[in-house]
């Protein structure tokens, strides 16, 4: 299609949607559109009340394999990084049982090293 | 094909019984490990010390604790009469009180010497990299005994 008779088409067009006319005075080609619209409405609202009058949305198994795939490489990916947290935590506390034995002030304040005068 | 609500499902157990099974696994190799570590063990691991460095070290450490564990036991006298002398409303402005405290800081700070010149008497031994690293992260407990002071 030409340039100018694409631009005189969509003037023409353009008139026709702002001249204010009834639902009744739809035509075919509108109803359609609008029968489209209402159709595809993604409303969270009317997509919640759609899945649950035409069922639950079913996935291929392709899908459902590379979310399990997906779920799997995640919990071995969280245990990796959550015991490596808790490999930090067993060894400072580690450091802390090693600088308690080289230095008096927190050597004294650990409970193996607690020294009562009267115990020693 | 499935439906969603089974995939989920599905999904849910497999992630979840992949977190439990490697978590447990690592966390009872980690257990295992430092089941039977000692401190010292613990630093040359942590330091990578090899077996050379690590006899004149361990040395080191053995000619340093008793030392150490002398002036644990001064600190911990003269904290607990402080403590006593705290404790006795009696006490509270008495010159007792002062000297006991003055005594605790002067102690705290001879603790401070003979950890840091120990340090580095052990980061000589070492290698520039491990020493570098091992100071620092020593030197960090230094702020931390302060604040175990004051507390």
């Amino acid at each position: 299609m030409k340039k100018e008779t694409f631009d005189q088409h969509l003037e023409e067009a353009t008139e026709q949607l702002r001249t204010n006319r009834g639902a009744d005075d739809l035509g075919g080609f509108e109803r359609g559109v609008w029968a489209e619209i209402a159709l595809h409405d993604e409303r969270w609202t009317t997509r919640a009340v759609q899945i649950f009058r035409e069922g639950i949305p079913a996935l291929p198994m392709p899908a459902v394999a590379g979310s399990v795939a997906v779920a799997l490489v995640a919990g071995v990916l969280t245990a990796l990084v959550q015991s490596k947290a808790y490999g930090e935590s067993l060894s400072e506390s580690m450091e802390a049982q090693y600088v308690s034995s080289i230095h008096p002030v927190l050597r004294s304040e650990s409970e193996g090293h607690r020294h009562e005068s009267s115990g020693h | 094909m499935r439906s969603l609500f089974s995939t989920l499902v599905l999904c849910a157990i497999v992630g979840l019984l992949a977190f439990g099974g490697v978590y447990f696994w690592k966390k009872s190799q980690i257990d295992h490990h430092h089941e039977h570590l000692s401190a010292f063990e613990w630093f040359c691991e942590e330091f990578d010390v090899g077996p050379e460095e690590r006899q004149k070290i361990e040395a080191l450490h053995l000619a340093y604790f008793p030392e150490c564990e002398d002036h644990c036991i001064h600190y911990a006298d003269t904290k607990k009469t402080l403590a006593e002398i705290i404790e006795d409303p009696g006490l509270d402005q008495h010159p007792e009180h002062a000297k006991a405290a003055e005594q605790l800081a002067q102690l705290k700070k001879e603790a401070d010497k003979e950890f840091i010149d120990f340090i580095y008497s052990v980061a000589g031994e070492m290698d520039p990299k491990s020493s570098e690293r091992y100071l620092q992260r020593m030197k960090g407990w230094l702020e931390k005994t302060t604040e175990i002071v004051v507390e």
